[in-house]
């Protein structure tokens, strides 16, 4: 874990409200893998006054990358920052995704901006094995992957406007997918909306498929130290109750979380 | 030869501090978290993370949202509990060198004499910081920080279990906090530490539902610095005990401000969670402060407010 300050190599729109931000981020790439997130500090004032979490989606190099979507005062502010301009960034930070042994294959499912970690995890592992389904609302949402180190990489879209590719939710594919034979080799991986995540954990379950699930949470530290990101823990799993997104995730095993304890209304 | 550097030195009562920056309880976990970042060892001590006889799981997330300037939060003092503590914790905290200040805190009188009593012998723990003001937890906590005899019991109880110098962290949630301060300054107290955070809340305006899962949560960061300071000036010049400052202190300037108000030492909190390096900032600018200014000792500034 490293904090540097980290010059903007790019800042460009890629899709609706979304972009992609390049750092040179020397320090942190060294360990960086999959999964793990970085916090960054939009001001050095203090309003906004907490570091936003955000994915790492590949790294080039001394170049770190993310994805985010312009949401709230914190992104409007990182999408006004220019190129030679140097934010500081924490990381890399959390516990990332088991990637998948070379016979095994991988299916990602990612919802919207959900996207942004699998996008790394897609980097390292061969395109043959790998199957990426990507649901968004319509298709100017849609992220083009191809120029995000996956260039052999087809992305199985779903828009829920029927706009770009299969019309409804990204998690039809995975089940009709999940019907053919095979299956017992699949690791699925993914992140994405709440709602979506839950119908991505039920199918699995169903289909009795380990899923890795990367998490999100508002957090004020991003190291453990706060305890503010808590998650209620599946009781089977840990007797403590509660894990927490930044240390204990923000990938976590499905199984490791209590599913129905989670409320709509909190995200 | 080497050159003279700025003597950064403070006490509080009997306990010897290198320099005035402390964490804050809850704020720096047990000094582990940020190691990659930050040495334990350059600050004047660490005040680990609020410890109760049983391990807490908290409270329901969500737990933290941002204010301006600032943040709530209803951790509802999650922690691993007394014997995880001891097993786990306190190996690695036994060898720092620097003061290791355990905060403790208990659902009722007998919970906080039973910690002070647990920790007893333990030399390399310096100091016990009594948290009588998490506004976050049904029971204990502020339930007694904002009771004059309450506050006084307390910190009687742990003074009569205890061996070492006992800091009462108080509450700002009161209506004359130097009432509080009086109370457990009489009981005993050898410093007072404030202040814990403000009670307040956010609600979503789309769901209509409380932010936090709690409904309210405790107020930090740089919005309630004014707060803080007038609150520590008020009780320098009630007690005639040593007063540890803090509230929403983000760098060297802040902390001056609670120094020249009177406080003989000062808690950086929720600015780590920001800034981990505000902590090593904060000693060095008082160090360049200090040179600057011609002040061989920063003792010598505390409380000196020309009023």
């Amino acid at each position: 874990m490293i904090d540097q300050k980290t010059e903007i190599i790019i800042n460009k729109k890629i899709a609706e409200a979304t972009y992609l931000l390049g750092l040179n981020a020397h320090k942190i790439v060294s360990t960086a893998k999959p999964g793990q997130f970085v916090m960054i500090r939009l001001t050095s004032e203090n309003d906004p006054f907490l570091r936003r979490p955000f994915s790492i989606s590949g790294i080039l190099e001394d170049r770190l990358f993310i994805i985010y979507r312009v949401i709230g005062q914190g992104t409007r502010i990182l999408s006004s920052l220019q190129k030679g301009e140097s934010i500081q960034t924490l990381g890399p930070l959390g516990k990332g995704f088991t990637i998948p042994r070379p016979d095994q294959k991988a299916v990602l499912v990612a919802g919207g901006l959900g996207i942004a970690p699998l996008v790394f995890l897609a980097q390292k592992i061969d395109p043959d094995r790998l199957n990426f389904l990507a649901g968004f609302r319509s298709a100017k949402d849609v992220i083009d992957v191809r120029g995000l180190g996956l260039k052999d990489v087809e992305l199985n879209l779903a828009t829920d406007d029927h706009s770009l590719g299969q019309g409804g939710a990204v998690t039809n594919i995975l089940e009709d997918l999940l019907f053919k034979p095979g299956r017992s080799e699949l690791t699925v991986f993914s992140c994405g909306p709440l709602l979506m995540l839950k119908q991505v954990v039920k199918i699995t379950k169903k289909f009795r498929i380990e899923c890795q699930v990367s998490l999100e949470s508002n957090m004020a530290c991003g190291v453990g130290a706060c305890q503010g990101c808590a998650i209620e823990s599946a009781s089977s799993y840990d007797t403590s109750s509660y894990l927490h997104v930044c240390k204990d995730g923000p990938v976590f095993k499905s199984e490791a979380l209590d599913w129905n304890k989670y409320d709509l209304k909190k995200t | 030869m080497t050159l003279k550097k700025p003597d950064l030195s403070v006490a509080l009562g009997p306990l010897k501090l290198k320099n005035p920056v402390l964490t804050a309880s809850g704020t720096f976990g047990y000094g582990q978290e940020f190691l990659d970042i930050i040495d334990p060892n350059i600050l004047g001590g660490i005040v680990v993370k609020g410890l109760s006889l049983k391990p807490r799981a908290g409270n329901p997330p969500p737990r933290i949202i941002e204010t301006p300037c600032g943040m709530l939060n209803s951790i509802g003092l999650a922690n691993i509990g007394l014997d995880a503590f001891l097993q786990e914790k306190l190996p690695w905290l036994r060898d720092l060198n620097t003061n290791v200040i355990v905060n403790i805190y208990g659902h009722s009188i007998n919970e906080y004499g039973a910690l002070a009593s647990s920790l007893k012998g333990i030399k390399e723990i310096a100091a016990l910081e009594v948290n009588i003001s998490c506004p976050n937890v049904e029971k204990g906590g502020m339930a007694f920080g904002t009771d004059p005899d309450a506050s006084a019991r307390v910190t009687e109880e742990v003074l009569k279990n205890s061996d070492k110098p006992v800091i009462v962290k108080l509450s700002p949630n009161v209506t004359d906090i130097r009432v509080i301060a009086k109370a457990v300054e009489n009981a005993g107290a050898h410093a007072i530490s404030l202040i814990n955070t403000l009670t307040g809340m956010a609600i979503d305006i789309k769901t209509r539902a409380p932010k936090l899962a709690n409904v309210s949560g405790g107020l930090s960061g740089p919005a309630i610095k004014p707060v803080a300071l007038y609150l520590v000036y008020q009780v320098v010049r009630a007690v005639n005990i040593p007063v540890i400052g803090g509230g929403g202190i983000m760098d060297y300037q802040d902390a001056l401000e609670f120094l020249l108000a009177g406080a003989s030492a000062i808690q950086v909190g929720t600015a780590i969670f920001v800034n981990p390096g505000a902590i090593s900032d904060i000693i060095e600018g008082l160090s360049t402060y200090c040179k600057t200014e011609g002040i061989f000792e920063i003792k010598t500034i505390i409380g000196d407010l020309k009023e």
